[in-house]
């Protein structure tokens, strides 16, 4: 059934390679471009007439039909021969290096563009607000954009978010650095309404994307469950199991210590070989029995055991 | 595995970093002929792996010792730039392994429409040393061998070890979907999503059987995966000068082919203590019913603004409404037909519903010089309509269900308490620019937090955060502080308790008030105070090396909290320098240090005294996580022979110390083991380019790991009396791959 989903659209691709696509072409001698394309030859510039920016028949993308001057402003000291036969100065819009422009002005001409859909909140963000530059994590003269690339993008956000690298690399962490998925399948870096840019209204909303069989309702829930799951959970990578904060039991007792057993202090003594070993320091801990803690269907699972 | 995966496409997706917007140039240039610039990409070859691990490819991988194929392609097809066509075309293909394979396709007309689709798969491999005596793995019904010889201690399961069979945990994922996109030149713009995902597999699970007060026990289980889902979302847009909204409807739906698993219970009918009525339902006739995920469906309608109210100020809102429903219907008290159930279940379903409503409102201007000036706020509400009834339940599938004299007087008659809340969030934030590139900033965010069944019914946290960023010509930098504090109204240790108890059974005795030590608060509902500081700075020592640092510092007191969590503290903080040397050889390296504490306090209530410090214990767990790489590119032969190195490497700890006064013998403490995971992993590849568009790349990784765990280490399938457990060990490994591709470029 699921390949059925996209048939129409596979269809519709192999019917469309047989029209005006073409994968390989010369760069021809475009007026508007010809003069940056004299001395600006590297694949990393010339790459930009691969990309949707660079499409003339497209009367949005302006690069097309004004040049890179769009873009890069007007440059006329650039563009001029130097008189007196020292360096050229540089372009009125710089991206990236020492002579980098300041970065609402880097943005501008990307967010004039650009500040639909999913960057509609981009303004007031937490990037824009921490002077984060479009280019910062975009190339924009390049084919594949590595920010764009699930295999990449996580190498691209970790350029800044050294926590999170840190976090990846824990023996419990989503598969991001193994490229089956992204950052951005979480947190939407253009801005949201939800907390730390996350894709959706809320933590949750966000976690249930994927872990959809938790959602319920239920007819016995787990209160911090429905409330928020990084009261147990931390998103990016543990040295715990399942990306727990704290192991079980020990996570478990910082909210339940009651008349029976979950109020004992569990140490070496507890664990096999020790003086008492229980069945709360083994395997899955207090999950032992109590598995379905995320919460339980079954008329008989008030102690999330069914 | 982890970096292994991500090599090849990397290489296809870094198509030359060099500084692209260095414009300078000294001399007057001659017209050269354009470099052809390849737009598409192709890496096939194969691979060796050198042993047999789940661990080593639990993300994707490959999990088998042997040969392996692998394919990574990028393929895009557009007109000449300046050719007036706007067809294009996208392609892209991963296969590695058996396991791992994603295609997806996408083809448009730029600016008009789009149309794509996608197919990914991969397998998250759990282990492959579990074990189990049940009969049925993969199905939902286990049942214990024919010659089982059943006894009250799973230590005393004769034939236990001689009925093992072997179990591959893991679970497929797969997902398909495509998209549709159609923006007629108006604004307007169509956009349809649909997806459809699979997954399928085995799950480490466990459930109890038992009554609740006599040391239940724990049966280890394979839980059957067989879940479905399916998503749709349709939105309409559009983009006007001054103002653009959206409107979508969402559609997401789950379901679980299975219902239940009925798992035999392996333990004898008594464990020798005396239960009301005799001994508990153990062997061979009592079984368990474990619930799997209930099939759940929601429904989401949302509508996004946004107005420009002048060119630098910006309002945006959001609003939507989420309808969740659930009615699978209801399990038995239990499956075992040995135990009287004399109330059956109130209703055949749940018939649950949830209602949640969210919106948002924001305000973003720069309109004054220098300064800028955000506010928002967000109401968050769930409530939860799904109907309160009152359960007789049967603990652990052991007992008789209760037949009180008196109605309703019965510890195991209760009501469900479906829980709602209001989140309600204001935040505002003004921000001041002395120069173009420094910005000072202050931020003020309140939460507010209603609850019902929850032992803090109202919560209000009051967060102030002072900023400083600034840039220089070679160097940037930035500062924060917060300081947090949250407080509300009391705690109430007994609501959810009274709250799903009959009156009558509350009303019996003392005996039957909440059973939660009042002193000990949970840690997400008591009082805190937090104070964080972070800060960050990069520093471009010269053109060729860079150099860049973070730390952060947060710490919370739950100062109200006796027992519970207490104190938490994190350190954590990187350093990264890079090295590059014109085209010939960058280089890269970080360093990162974490360190997390908790520190607890229980009561052990071993008797009816509640005030006594000898029944006091302390628990201090603490994380030590350092992390590290490097990776070096050099370019030995320039446009010919490229040489990369990796290696990455995690060492975290865990170090937990209890302190307890012994008056009882379980209450007597001894050291743990640090519990320790440590990864080595060493990447090292050659690419020798033949021609502009035809390379060939050799790689090896090798990856080392070690995890020591108590949890795991040293435990038996029936490691104490009331579990029988899984089999499970904590992974360890070294493993080599060797890898032999060509690459094509056109």
């Amino acid at each position: 059934m699921g390949a059925a989903w996209g048939l129409p659209v596979v269809l519709a691709l192999i019917a469309g390679l047989a029209g005006p696509a073409q994968a390989q072409r010369t760069l021809g001698s475009p007026t508007d471009v010809k003069a940056c394309m004299n001395c600006h030859e590297e694949q990393s510039v010339l790459g930009v007439f691969h990309t949707s920016h660079m499409v003339k028949g497209d009367p949005r993308t302006e690069v097309a039909t004004q040049g890179c001057q769009n873009c890069h402003g007007a440059s006329q000291e650039h563009m001029a021969r130097p008189n007196d036969g020292g360096p050229r100065p540089p372009p009125e819009i710089v991206f990236a290096g020492v002579n980098a422009s300041p970065v609402e002005v880097r943005n501008r001409g990307c967010i004039g563009c650009h500040e639909a859909g999913a960057r509609i909140h981009w303004r007031g963000s937490q990037h824009e607000s921490s002077d984060v530059a479009c280019t910062d994590c975009h190339a924009s003269h390049t084919v594949e954009d590595a920010v764009r690339v699930k295999a990449t993008q996580g190498e691209v956000c970790f350029g800044c978010h050294a926590e999170q690298r840190a976090a990846n690399l824990k023996p419990s962490h989503h598969p991001v650095a193994e490229g089956v998925m992204a950052c951005s399948d979480c947190h939407n870096p253009h801005g949201s309404v939800g907390p730390n840019l996350l894709v959706a209204e809320t933590v949750n909303d966000t976690c249930l994307n994927c872990h959809d069989e938790k959602r319920g309702p239920f007819l016995w829930e787990h209160a911090p469950v429905q409330e928020q799951c990084t009261i147990c959970h931390t998103p990016h990578g543990s040295v715990q199991p399942s990306l727990l904060k704290i192991r079980a039991p020990y996570l478990c007792q910082t909210c339940h210590d009651s008349t029976l057993h979950n109020s004992q202090p569990f140490s070496g003594a507890s664990i096999p070989g020790g003086q008492s070993p229980s069945r709360v320091m083994v395997l899955r801990a207090c999950l032992n029995c109590h598995s379905e803690i995320h919460g339980s269907n079954h008329p008989s699972g008030i102690r999330f055991g069914r | 595995m982890r970096r292994f995966i991500g090599f090849v496409p990397y290489l296809l997706a870094c198509g030359g970093a060099a500084a692209q917007d260095d414009f300078s140039i000294g001399e007057i240039p001659k017209p050269k002929d354009p470099p052809r610039v390849f737009a598409s990409e192709v890496v096939a070859g194969a691979g060796y792996q050198s042993l047999d691990s789940f661990y080593f490819g639990r993300y994707g991988g490959v999990v088998d010792e042997g040969p392996f194929g692998f394919i990574a392609g990028s393929l895009n097809g557009r007109p000449l730039w300046d050719s007036g066509a706007i067809r294009y075309w996208e392609a892209d293909v991963l296969l590695k392994g058996p396991d791992r394979y994603a295609v997806s396709a996408a083809i448009g007309d730029q600016g008009s429409w789009r149309m794509a689709a996608f197919h990914d798969a991969f397998t998250r491999f759990v282990t492959e040393s579990a074990r189990t005596p049940f009969d049925g793995a993969g199905t939902t019904r286990l049942v214990l061998p024919t010659n089982w010889n059943s006894t009250a201690s799973s230590l005393a399961f004769n034939q236990l070890l001689p009925n093992l069979k072997p179990l591959e945990l893991k679970t497929d994922w797969r997902t398909t979907g495509s998209t549709f996109v159609l923006a007629p030149k108006n604004g307007y713009e169509l956009r349809i999503r649909m997806e459809h995902r699979e997954r399928e597999g085995l799950k480490p699970h466990s459930l109890s059987f038992g009554p609740e007060a006599n040391f239940p026990v724990g049966v280890f289980f394979p839980l059957p995966i067989d879940f479905t889902t399916n998503r749709l979302t349709a939105a309409l847009a559009f983009v006007g000068q001054r103002s653009s909204w959206e409107v979508s409807y969402g559609l997401h739906e789950f379901h679980d082919d299975d219902t239940s698993v009925l798992v035999q219970n392996p333990f004898a009918r008594s464990l020798g203590l005396p239960w009301p009525g005799g001994a508990f339902a153990g062997f061979p006739f009592a079984n368990a019913q474990y619930s799997t995920p209930p099939n759940s469906v929601a429904h989401r309608f949302a509508l996004t603004g946004t107005y420009a109210v002048t060119p630098r100020t910006r309002l945006t809102a959001r609003l939507s409404h989420t309808i969740q429903k659930q009615n699978e219907p209801f399990l038995p008290y239990s499956p075992t037909a040995q135990l009287v159930v004399r109330t059956p279940v109130p209703r055949a379903s749940l018939d649950g519903k949830v209602r949640k409503t969210f919106a948002n409102i924001g305000i973003s201007s720069r309109d004054i010089d220098n300064a800028d000036f955000t506010a928002s706020y967000t109401f968050d509400r769930r409530r939860n309509l799904s109907p309160i009834d009152l359960y007789n339940y049967i603990p652990g599938d052991s007992q008789d269900q209760a037949t009180p004299a008196v109605a309703g007087v019965s510890r195991y008659i209760r009501y469900n308490l479906p829980h709602s809340f209001d989140f309600q969030k204001v935040r505002a934030e003004a921000g001041y620019r002395p120069t173009a590139r420094t910005r000072l900033s202050l931020a003020y965010t309140g939460d507010f937090k209603e609850r019902d069944f929850q032992q803090v019914l109202h919560s209000n946290e009051h967060t102030v955060t002072a900023k400083a960023l600034t840039t220089f010509e070679r160097a940037s930098g930035w500062i924060s502080a917060s300081y947090v504090r949250r407080g509300g109204s009391d705690y109430e240790d007994a609501v959810a308790w009274d709250a799903s108890h009959t009156t009558n059974y509350l009303n019996a005795g003392p005996q039957n008030q909440s059973i939660e030590y009042p002193l000990l608060f949970k840690y997400y509902l008591a009082d805190r105070k937090r104070t964080e500081v972070k800060g960050g700075l990069t520093f471009d020592v010269t053109e060729q090396v860079a150099f860049s640092a973070s730390a952060g510092r947060a710490r919370d007191d739950y100062y109200k909290s006796l027992f519970g969590l207490r104190k938490s503290r994190s350190l954590i903080a990187s350093a990264d320098v890079s090295y590059a040397l014109s085209n010939i050889v960058t280089a890269t390296a970080f360093y990162s240090y974490e360190r997390y504490s908790y520190d607890q306090k229980g009561y052990y209530i071993f008797n009816t005294n509640l005030t006594n410090p000898s029944q006091e214990w302390t628990a201090r767990n603490r994380d030590a996580v350092n992390s590290a790489g490097a990776r070096v590119e050099w370019h030995a032969m320039p446009d010919k022979l490229k040489v990369t190195t990796l290696y990455t490497l995690s060492d975290g700890s865990t170090d937990i110390d209890v302190a307890a006064t012994a008056f009882t013998p379980l209450a007597t403490v001894a050291p743990l083991p640090d519990v320790i995971a440590k990864t080595h992993h060493v990447g090292l590849e050659g690419e020798y380019r033949f021609k502009p568009d035809w390379s060939v790349i050799v790689g090896w990784v090798y990856e080392d790991h070690v995890t020591r765990d108590w949890a795991y280490d040293n435990v038996a399938i029936a490691p104490v009396a009331q579990i029988l457990g899984s089999g499970i060990v904590s992974p360890h490994y070294s493993a080599h791959v060797l890898t032999l591709a060509t690459k094509v470029a056109f």
